[in-house]
């Protein structure tokens, strides 16, 4: 009997109920050691991601920590009412997708097409240099991006500034203009991150076999035919499920460089939800409330990547699961 | 300096009177008087007091309170802010106060940035917890949650100190009382900080002499030194690069502008009594637009840092020593920094000075508001199992004179030595050999910490006003102080209506008048603003805050 390295999962297809148990135990037995190394992962996700969910529980009441959980009073809604009575609430939804829409729309591309172009170099040393130097701003902290912003875009003596003017042009109050803040929160995300996302890409570039290389080069396919026709398809899943998990992240944002970047005049465009709630004194400990808002957050996040993976699946048969 | 009398001039009176009132309530009957349990109050006193024959309820904390040293306290407390010297390693300062009082000290520290989220989840389970918090944020719901103990019979008992300092502040153990009455922590107080190095209008001397103007005492006058700040190039590198007036925190920080108007904007954040002792929301103030025209006429005209909006500290200090600007709003002891800094670079004239506060254009003298008067929240954990001890320490700590003393001047022979009687600063202190500055000085040794101190203003000027300079611009602006507005703690009720309520009020306020100032929103859209801010609700939460002002002034 053949000994395949890894046992299928127990797919739709296998209906007599009775049986897919028997074969599981049979599989789990023969490929024991396989089990043990996955163990780890599985209680990891266990303990520390789905016993915690209890926790939002919490969401629909009045929690207090020193009567805990079951024996704090439910509130039902009440926390979701007091977020939607806001007369922000959507200004601060919208904020956040849009933030993400066009951080996804300028800066999902970024990645593909510098790991694409780091591909076609043939001289390692010069590829790795590149590649190098390219993700080292992913290791600046948030709180230094942010002052170095600050500073170049100083309407009084930024550098960004200062060019402006020898150009013969008015001078930018850059952060505290509306319609700038967008553009410089995601040009500066981008700045810090394509370099690092572009890992992922080259892993899979990698992957792709050389010999469909030499096939498309003896049906006498150009670099870019080759590129069209072998490397995107090539990476094309990876594309694919990297694209699904940032849709899963439409309404998460990231709250230091908000709070680092915005100021009142910007309010808004930058005013998020998490923004929002540490202004109200979230710092005061309310944990009934931040979970009502982040379970909130949670269920869209949810709603977007089943229906994305479903759409994904239907259109490109690849998807998440 | 004026003697006119005015709006605020009658408050300031009036909180006076009070206290005065309040004075005779204090020493008769202790704090505790609605509080059921008074019966405590009444009990024998410990055996180690030491002076049996005085007046028999007035409460009693003889040190030291334990004598065989039996008794370890353990104390949570964000760690000292001079992160070189952590309390744990049994500084100076905490040596003389276990000898003082008896009682060793085991420290439970979290860094200061962390000690609020550690602390919290640490109540939250509600296990392990230490003997006394000296917490820097507040911790009432924990009460409600049952952790603390109720301090009133134990006040009425031992808090000899607490009761000396509440007659001259008959405010804060109203402040400390939740809104049934009770007391669960122990607040110092910062207003005398306050006296003691001012926060308010600072701006170079040297640059108004060298341009031959007077200080600016009216907002115009302001309006014109800036004016010639920017057009007559004082820095001298005939370059127009001048800033005139810059500043930190954002957009708030501009709401002391108010002041000149006799608004309350900043520390009281627009909540201010009037006369009769009614509460308004001064934005709404027709003052209120006057303010923010004339910020908006010094942004137009390139007087006020265009950045005004983003800078914080790091940005303004930036400005200041490259002798960018020559005008702020910041603590008065900032001076001293900027003027060595200046004098290094090679400006020998640098010269930062505190002026008195803007005058407004209606003829109003001007203010500046103090802090908040409490600060800080010390509680005991309910378990203790010294709860009386640990009390009887932080009354000592907290307010005795002695210890107070300690905490703000340091170790007598090292950091300080009397002389006719008054105390003053070594060189160890004002030419630190490792170049500390006279607060750091104090806090390496263990003294000078962020949790509460009812500090008082005949110490921490020994400390803050090192020069001639300083003492003197202190003492010019004293006849401006005003108190802020305080308020009792709002009940669960109010807390939650106010909390979301005002954050959206505050939300739309700071974004609209930041436009406002920045020119981005005409000055003629200004009723627009005002009727929004009474459409979101704001006669709910003055309302909220009339309830809570009125339980103050019954409570004390």
């Amino acid at each position: 009997m053949p000994n395949p390295p890894l046992s299928p999962p127990i797919g739709p297809a296998q209906t007599r109920r009775g049986t897919a148990l028997h074969t599981l135990k049979k599989n789990a037995i023969r490929d024991k050691f396989l089990v043990l190394m996955v163990m780890p992962a599985v209680i990891y996700f266990i303990v520390f991601h789905y016993l915690p969910m209890y926790g939002i529980l919490m969401a629909f009441q009045d929690f207090s920590p020193s009567r805990g959980i079951w024996n704090s009073p439910w509130v039902g809604l009440k926390w979701f009412e007091e977020f939607f009575n806001s007369i922000y609430s959507f200004r601060l939804i919208k904020n956040v997708l849009l933030l993400n829409f066009y951080s996804l729309l300028w800066g999902f591309p970024i990645p593909i097409i510098f790991a694409l172009l780091l591909n076609e170099i043939r001289r390692n040393t010069f590829k790795r240099v590149v590649q190098t130097v390219s993700y080292m701003p992913h290791f600046i902290s948030v709180v230094v991006i942010a002052g170095m912003t600050i500073t170049f875009l100083s309407p009084n003596d930024g550098i960004v500034n200062v060019v402006i003017e020898k150009l013969g042009f008015q001078k930018i109050n850059f952060l505290s203009e509306v319609d700038w803040f967008r553009t410089i929160y995601i040009s500066t995300d981008i700045w810090a991150g394509f370099g690092y996302s572009s890992i992922l890409y080259l892993a899979a570039l990698a992957g792709i076999d050389p010999q469909l290389y030499e096939a498309a080069r003896i049906d006498g396919a150009s670099r870019f035919r080759q590129l069209i026709h072998v490397t995107l398809p090539g990476i094309a899943p990876t594309i694919i499920i990297l694209l699904l998990l940032s849709l899963g992240r439409m309404m998460s944002v990231g709250f230091e460089k908000i709070i680092l970047l915005y100021n009142p005049s910007t309010y808004e465009v930058s005013d998020v939800i998490s923004s929002y709630v540490y202004r109200i004194g979230l710092v005061g400990g309310e944990f009934s409330f931040a979970a009502a808002v982040d379970f909130m957050n949670a269920t869209i996040n949810f709603v977007l990547i089943v229906s994305f993976n479903w759409l994904s699946r239907k259109l490109t048969q690849t998807s998440l699961w | 300096m004026t003697k006119r009398t005015n709006g605020s001039a009658k408050i300031v009176s009036a909180l006076i009177v009070a206290s005065l009132a309040m004075t005779g309530c204090q020493s008769s009957g202790g704090p505790a008087t609605n509080n059921s349990n008074q019966g405590a109050a009444e009990s024998p006193k410990p055996s180690t007091s030491g002076s049996p024959g005085t007046a028999s309820t007035s409460p009693k904390n003889p040190m030291p309170i334990v004598t065989d040293g039996s008794v370890t306290l353990t104390v949570a407390a964000p760690d000292n802010p001079f992160a070189a010297a952590s309390l744990t390693q049994n500084l100076p300062v905490w040596q003389e106060i276990e000898k003082a009082t008896g009682v060793k000290i085991k420290w439970d520290v979290v860094p200061g940035s962390q000690f609020q989220t550690a602390m919290q989840t640490r109540l939250a389970s509600g296990k392990n917890l230490p003997d006394i918090i000296l917490s820097n944020f507040d911790l009432y719901k924990y009460s409600k949650d049952g952790l603390l103990l109720q301090l009133d019979d134990l006040m009425a008992k031992y808090g000899e100190n607490a009761a000396k300092i509440f007659e001259t502040k008959p405010l804060l153990p109203a402040l400390m009382k939740t809104p049934e009455g009770n007391t669960f922590h122990l607040s110092g107080t910062r207003d005398e900080e306050v006296a003691a190095g001012p926060y308010g209008w600072l701006i170079r001397k040297d640059w108004l002499d060298k341009l031959s103007l007077p200080e600016p005492v009216t907002v115009d006058d302001w309006y014109n030194v800036l004016k010639a700040f920017k057009e007559k190039d004082p820095n001298g590198n005939n370059k127009a690069d001048e800033i005139p007036m810059t500043n930190y925190n954002g957009v708030t920080q501009l709401y002391n502008w108010g002041n000149a108007w006799g608004l309350h904007l900043r520390a009281s954040d627009g909540f201010y009594p009037d006369a009769k002792g009614k509460i308004q929301y001064e934005w709404l103030d027709p003052r209120a637009k006057e303010m923010v025209a004339f910020l908006n006429k010094l942004v137009k005209d390139g007087l006020l840092d265009m950045e005004f909006a983003v800078n914080k500290k790091d940005q303004m200090t930036s400005k200041i020593i490259r002798s960018l600007s020559g005008a702020t709003i910041a603590w008065q002891e900032s001076n001293t920094l900027w003027t060595n800094k200046l004098r290094e670079a090679g400006q020998a004239d640098a010269q930062w000075v505190m002026t008195t506060p803007p005058a407004g254009p209606n003829g109003y003298k001007g203010h500046i508001e103090k802090s908040g008067l409490s600060n800080g929240y010390s509680v005991i954990n309910r378990d203790s199992k010294n709860a009386e001890v640990a009390f009887r320490w932080l009354d000592y700590v907290i307010y005795s004179e002695e210890n107070t003393k300690r905490m703000t001047l340091g170790i007598e022979g090292k950091t300080y030595v009397m002389k006719d009687g008054q105390p003053q600063m070594t060189d160890f202190v004002t030419k630190n050999p490792d170049g500390l500055g006279a607060v750091e000085v104090i806090r390496s040794l263990g003294g000078w910490q962020t949790f509460s101190q009812a500090s008082r203003v005949e110490y921490i000027s020994k400390l803050k006003l090192t020069d001639e300079v300083l003492t003197e611009r202190a003492k010019l602006v004293q006849s401006y102080l005003v108190p802020t507005a305080e308020f009792a703690m709002p009940t669960e009720d109010e807390y939650s209506n106010i909390n979301r309520k005002l954050t959206d009020i505050t939300t739309y306020k700071d974004e609209m008048i930041a436009k406002f100032i920045l020119g981005q929103e005409p000055m003629d859209k200004w009723d627009t603003f005002t009727k929004q801010i009474k459409a979101i609700g704001i006669d709910e939460v003055i309302q909220i805050r009339q309830s809570q002002y009125d339980r103050l002034m019954s409570e004390k």
